[in-house]
């Protein structure tokens, strides 16, 4: 930061701009301190460890399908999206040529992936209800939610993974070039080894992303909060922790308004255990990259 | 909460919080780090030399940002802004919970419930799919795809003047 000035009016303005970034920047963490004091506030008072081991039962309970619930469709998307994102991301990064060097390639696939991302997530689940439960008669279904989340993250994820696969840098590339490795060889033990740290990280915030959708399962998977959790793919709705939240809030008894904050600390832990995973995994492997202090 | 008079502001004449303020905040809050994350990228892509050239010659921060900065970004930032927007206009659940999802009606004032397009969808649907004549179902898929045709509208024409401004391109988010 310069030194202030001497003279009054530059002084003031520097100051008053000086406070202004802070002030923006307490307005930022307020209101998230103000919501994580909230519910946290509201939901340990009720808290009891037999709730993650209940499941719910009518409008109160557990948690407990709604956790496994939400972990199944994590666990999904991880491979469906997960794989499809990958190779989708690998395409536009070792395959096509960057943005500013002359000839572009790669505009249709690009393109495809903006207007994916833009599409509001109620209108994939309407035509996740009206084409996947309705119309090939799965009813509430794994699959049809998993197809869905699937679509919705899957910009995401092939967006992180080009990002991390064009920060390896040329030289890795040029010497296994020179080393005589073949292509396929050179991606698989080269570039795509220096490259997964970023592509991991890219999933875990995928996954945290999947975790916190409501709208498309609401119609996808069922808006049930006490079903089972059971592996069959059509024809059994899933319940996850979502609804919960979405759900219970106007319903008149306390025992639900109470699973309804249980359900969202429960979900903000998830999330929050996502991303501190993937900040450790870019802090881990920061510290031997290029130019890094450690 | 305490009862403060300043919250009154907050709460309006009708003692319930649903209406139109509530959920501009709630939705302000929830692009804040779209438009956050789009903003640091464009300000770590603005060349360091003329910024310390600016120093060099005197220029305090304030000034550096204002003279040297902003003409860089302020298409991108504009960008970013109207990416945000985007994101707020595919917002469902949240809207639907504070809006008070009124249907067919614009708010009088800036307490008043209203209902938007995608809240509309995902708390009619469940209802809709009784319709025998199928018409109601119908109707939703039209207000899905207008929703779909603005949504998908604005997020290229954000994403287009940011990647004319930005070598980094914008970040994919996703409006629950």
């Amino acid at each position: 930061m310069s030194a202030l000035p001497g003279t009054g009016r530059r002084r003031f303005i520097t100051t008053g701009f000086r406070l202004g970034t802070y002030l923006a920047l307490l307005l930022i963490i307020g209101p998230v301190v103000w919501l994580l004091v909230g519910i946290i506030g509201r939901a340990v008072p009720h808290f009891s460890w037999s709730v993650l081991t209940h499941p719910t039962t009518g409008e109160s309970g557990g948690l407990e399908n709604a956790i496994v619930g939400t972990l199944l469709l994590m666990l999904g998307v991880l491979v469906i999206a997960g794989g499809i994102g990958v190779l989708a991301g690998l395409h536009l990064a070792e395959y096509t040529k960057p943005r500013r060097s002359g000839k572009e390639s790669g505009h249709v696939l690009r393109t495809a992936s903006d207007v994916l991302s833009g599409f509001p997530s109620i209108v994939l689940g309407y035509v996740g209800y009206v084409a996947l439960v309705l119309g090939l008669h799965w009813n509430f279904s794994l699959l049809a939610a998993w197809i869905i989340l699937s679509i919705m993250v899957i910009p995401y994820i092939a967006k992180s993974t080009e990002t991390a696969l064009r920060q390896v840098p040329t030289a890795y590339r040029e010497g296994a070039e020179a080393l005589g490795m073949p292509d396929g060889y050179a991606l698989r033990k080269v570039t795509l080894k220096t490259a997964l740290p970023g592509i991991v990280t890219g999933l875990l915030i995928a996954l945290a992303i999947a975790g916190g959708e409501t709208a498309p399962l609401i119609y996808t998977a069922g808006a049930f909060a006490d079903s089972p959790v059971s592996v069959s793919l059509t024809h059994h709705p899933v319940p996850y922790l979502t609804f919960l939240v979405y759900g219970f809030y106007t319903l008149p008894e306390n025992a639900a308004h109470y699973l309804a904050y249980d359900s969202a600390l429960v979900l903000v832990v998830l999330v929050l255990l996502l991303l501190v995973s993937a900040r450790l995994i870019v802090n881990r492997t920061q510290r031997y990259a290029e130019g890094a202090r450690h | 909460m305490p009862n403060v008079p300043v919250l009154d502001f907050f709460r309006g004449s009708t003692g319930h919080g649903e209406g139109l303020i509530t959920t501009g905040l709630v939705l302000a809050l929830m692009i804040i780090p779209i438009i956050t994350a789009t903003t640091r990228d464009l300000f770590l892509q603005v060349p360091p030399l003329p910024k310390e050239g600016g120093e060099a010659l005197g220029m305090t921060d304030w000034e550096v940002a204002r003279r040297v900065t902003l003409p860089w970004v302020r298409t991108g930032i504009i960008g970013a802004t109207v990416l945000g927007l985007g994101r707020a206009i595919g917002e469902t659940i949240a809207v639907a919970m504070v809006s008070g999802s009124l249907l067919a009606s614009v708010a009088p004032n800036v307490y008043g419930t209203f209902g938007t397009l995608a809240a509309a969808v995902v708390t009619q649907l469940d209802s809709a799919s009784t319709d025998g004549t199928g018409f109601a179902v119908s109707t939703l898929a039209e207000m899905g795809l207008i929703l779909a045709v603005i949504s998908v509208g604005v997020n290229l024409a954000a994403r287009v003047v940011i990647r004319r401004s930005s070598r980094l391109g914008a970040p994919v988010g996703r409006a629950a």
